[in-house]
């Protein structure tokens, strides 16, 4: 086989002459090809990526380099299936056996996944070198030590009273509320152990199932009887907070109370000139150079109270915002992003597939025909899920209806004599529903059984078992049940269909 | 069929030297031996080699000597050419309606067996190449019963594995013009090492070696279509129907075509039977054991169905000479005769072709073309 494609080495020739003559099916999806320079590709976006001056203090440009490379990516998927139109085994009418079907949609599959992997390589290398200049730890310890050094400097301006909250707990069901009745505990301030409290005017009523949540969050309490608590809540300790910092270490960004409890409680004089000299070098650390376009965090503005004095005069706003910029890279795709972008990637990409796949099964006319049908049904479905006022239970409905409908139609080509225009959407559109049937079911069986349960109409703790966990697995269960249906029934259907003759 | 081996001989001492390096690799082919068939190929490509340097006037000692030394080897082979005949499609009455436009094809009976070669002819839009789609199981009938008697499951897909459809209209090829030549052969288990062989094979038995590493856009119509035939042949088709398969063919390509179109049909390596459609009656006429004459979607006569013949004897005539000469050399009561402007018709109950010929020559007629149609589909264009 004679062939020019550049950058290819001769092992990968002698594949693809190989494949040409011994796995046709194999060969025509050019698989091997698009993973090697998918690798090529990515190899050389990685190293891109890693040499492009980024500071992991600034904001992400995750979106604007996931815009650029998708663009790549559709290039990439265009020439792909320019080249893999050009040859087709199944509508030569070569040997394909189930088996061999499902082995050409995982050739797609693996294809499509390495073209739509693209988009996701440069978050990758941001998050890899943002962790990489900023460890997970000492983000947190930063955040502490700075923390504790205002309070320590600024100790004799900081407002130190605690607040007492007087919690009535009620076993009827009905909703939190404050009551308009006077506190009954209601009295001067409490003269705490080491601190003063101030006691608010009014009190709650928790019900009983909340009263565990309630202990557990909060930075003290005293049981007064079965029904009544005093829960006491620290001061103002914490000038820098920055979200999810400490979600993947085993160090804790201290809390009011733990500052109250290791510095303020036993309080004493430091070292200013030295405790300011670290501050300033931890201050610089994440302020020094950067060029912020956006804030998190900042004074409340308008008439300036004393911790709005302080966030200003220790750039906490800057510091703030790079630490912020910094665990986002960190950890907002990789981690917390991790079952959202891989939903994404995956579902874009079994899509993707699946129309190429039908694409490959079917004629072009009836590829796109069914494409415009099912266009039109969702918009006819939209409307009518619109006024029906029960938007989830006839969008789950609709769903069922169209999946037994198609499959029905799908399913007449066994007594057909012609190749049906009718029956190739259904059997494409039956297919394209397919994926999702067990997932649909999972939250038809939600909706219906499940969730008058967890939410009734009068109030109960909301279980936080989620059904997400068991959407997790539909979904395994609908992708495995595509490739078994692929490999047999999906297969039979094509084969049976495509070989009729035409009207 | 008869051993082929004096046969080569013959076309090699008679210097018809394209015709024997053909039907020596068909022999090859159907030795089974791998080896035989290399060589064969080799010889081949040396043959072709010469003729391109202009040499074939002159073929090189090597050749005859190689040539020699194949037909020995293949002497010595024990395979004895043949193969079973059976049949392969009958359809019973067979007919065809469109739903929009008012053509019909009107109900046909016919059966083609392993080897047999089935010509259709008709003018344009008579219902040729509806014929042949309903044959090749592309469109779906509106009576009759086609069968497929040598598959064992006749469903739908294996009967198009089995019966290969040429269009007059052949879609494009994408690629290089041998990777799709080792794509067919694949894609019907044709692999590795047999993969190469067939593809050159079919190459140098189509003579199309020096083209195979071109593009479609590449190549003129003519080569367009024995490349598809190529390509077709390398799916092993049991039934391989043409839909005018010479229309974009020169005369000696056309004749090549048929040549070997008759030879392959009755390869033991892949014995098949042929259905083609043509305007070009004479040549199809040649080669084809059975013509069909499809007019307006009937089949107005086949050959060998003599009760449909009428008595009378049909020529076909060019000559300078007018009319009235004409007449009056055969005699006005024993003929009736046309003329379409570029050749006389002659049609007599009395006299034959020869008593004909015999007229117009002792009268000095200068005849520069004549051929007696009596029994070919020409009479009744």
């Amino acid at each position: 086989m004679s062939t020019s494609r550049p950058l290819v080495p001769g092992f990968l020739n002698k594949l693809d002459d190989y494949l040409l003559k011994n796995k046709p099916l194999v060969w025509s999806a050019r698989t091997h090809l698009v993973v090697y320079y998918g690798i090529l590709f990515i190899a050389a976006l990685t190293l891109l990526c890693y040499l492009v001056p980024d500071d992991p203090r600034n904001r992400s440009e995750s979106f604007i380099w996931i815009m650029f490379i998708s663009v790549i990516s559709i290039i990439g998927l265009v020439v792909w299936l320019i080249y893999l139109l050009r040859f087709n085994v199944f509508k030569r009418f070569g040997r394909v056996g189930g088996l061999d079907t499902l082995t050409t949609f995982i050739l797609y599959l693996v294809a499509t996944g390495v073209i739509a992997f693209f988009p996701y390589v440069q978050p990758y290398v941001e998050s890899f070198r943002a962790n990489k200049a900023y460890g997970d730890s000492e983000i947190v310890n930063d955040i502490n030590a700075i923390n504790t050094k205002i309070c320590e400097l600024e100790y004799d301006s900081l407002r130190h009273n605690w607040r007492v909250d007087t919690v009535v707990v009620s076993s009827t069901q009905q909703p939190y509320r404050q009551s308009s009745e006077a506190d009954p505990l209601m009295s001067e301030d409490v003269i705490m152990d080491t601190a003063i409290a101030i006691r608010r005017r009014r009190h709650e009523i928790i019900h009983v199932d909340e009263l565990s949540e309630k202990l557990l969050s909060s930075d003290s309490s005293s049981k007064i009887s079965d029904t009544l608590y005093v829960f006491y809540v620290a001061p103002e300790y914490t000038f820098l907070n920055v979200y999810r910092a400490d979600r993947y270490t085993k160090e804790t960004v201290f809390s009011n109370a733990d500052i109250y409890r290791k510095t303020i409680r036993n309080f004493q004089q430091p070292d200013r000139a030295e405790t300011k000299k670290q501050l300033t070098a931890l201050i610089r650390k994440y302020s020094e150079g950067v060029d912020h376009s956006h804030y998190y965090g900042g004074t409340s503005g308008g008439r300036r109270n004393f911790e709005d004095v302080i966030i200003t005069r220790y750039e906490i706003t800057t510091v703030s915002t790079s630490m912020h910029n910094i665990t986002d890279r960190k950890y907002a795709l990789w981690k917390d992003g991790l079952p959202f972008l891989t939903r994404i990637f995956l579902y874009t990409t079994l899509y993707l597939t699946l129309l190429i796949f039908l694409f490959r099964h079917s004629t072009s006319r009836t590829f796109f025909l069914s494409m415009l049908v099912a266009f039109i049904l969702t918009i006819f479905s939209s409307i009518f899920i619109a006024f029906s006022g029960e938007g989830e239970l006839t969008s789950l409905t609709s769903y069922f209806f169209y999946l037994i409908l198609f499959l029905v139609i799908a399913s007449t080509v066994w007594a057909s004599k012609k190749r049906n225009i009718v029956t190739g959407i259904g059997i494409n559109l039956f297919v394209f529903l397919m994926p999702v049937f067990p997932l649909s079911l999972l939250f038809y069986f939600d909706y219906l059984f499940l969730r008058p349960q967890r939410y009734p109409s009068t109030y109960v703790a909301i279980d936080q078992v989620s059904i997400l966990q068991y959407a997790f697995i539909a979904e395994i269960t609908g992708a495995l049940l595509l490739l078994v249906l692929i490999g047999t029934y999906i297969h039979m259907l094509f084969r049976r269909w495509y070989a009729l003759p035409e009207e | 069929m008869q051993n082929p081996l004096p046969e080569i001989q013959s076309f090699i001492d008679h210097h018809d030297y394209s015709l024997a390096v053909r039907r020596m690799l068909d022999t090859a082919l159907d030795s089974g031996n791998a080896s035989i068939l290399k060589q064969a190929i080799v010889w081949s490509k040396s043959y072709h080699k010469s003729r391109r340097a202009g040499s074939e006037a002159a073929l090189p000692e090597s050749f005859h000597s190689e040539a020699s030394a194949l037909l020995s080897r293949l002497g010595k082979e024990s395979h004895t050419h043949t193969y079973t005949q059976h049949t392969l499609v009958n359809a019973d009455n067979i007919s065809k309606t469109y739903s929009r436009g008012n053509f019909s094809l009107k109900p046909i009976s016919l059966k083609i067996n392993t080897g047999d070669i089935l010509g259709i002819v008709g003018q344009n839009g008579n219902g040729k190449t509806t014929l042949l789609r309903c044959l090749a199981g592309q469109l779906s009938l509106d009576g009759g019963q086609l069968q497929f008697d040598h598959l064992t499951i006749a469903d739908h897909y294996s009967i198009k594995q089995q019966v290969a459809f040429i269009p007059q209209r052949i879609p494009k090829w994408y690629g290089l013009l041998k990777d799709n030549l080792h794509f067919s052969a694949s894609v019907t288990g044709v692999t590795d090492r047999e993969n190469d062989s067939m593809v050159d094979f079919m190459l140098e038995r189509l003579d199309l070696s020096d083209y195979a590493d071109l593009t479609w856009n590449q190549i003129s119509s003519g080569y367009r279509t024995r490349f598809e035939l190529a390509r077709v042949l390398l799916q092993k088709p049991r039934l391989l129907i043409l839909d005018e398969p010479l229309a974009n063919l020169d005369i000696s390509a056309q004749q090549t075509i048929l040549t070997d179109l008759r030879y392959i049909a009755k390869l033991a390596h892949n014995p098949m039977g042929v259905i083609l459609s043509s305007q070009q009656l004479h040549e199809v006429e040649n080669i084809a054991d059975t013509v069909l004459f499809i007019k307006e979607g009937t089949c107005l006569f086949r050959t060998g169905d003599e009760a449909a013949i009428p008595a009378s004897q049909v020529i076909e005539l060019e000559t300078p000479a007018g009319r009235e000469a004409i007449i009056n050399a055969i005699g006005e009561q024993e003929i009736s005769l046309q003329f379409n402007g570029g050749f006389y018709t002659i049609t007599s109950s009395s006299l034959t072709a020869q008593e004909i010929i015999n007229r117009l020559i002792s009268r000095n007629i200068t005849v520069s073309y004549f051929r007696d149609i009596t029994h070919s589909t020409k009479r009744f264009f």
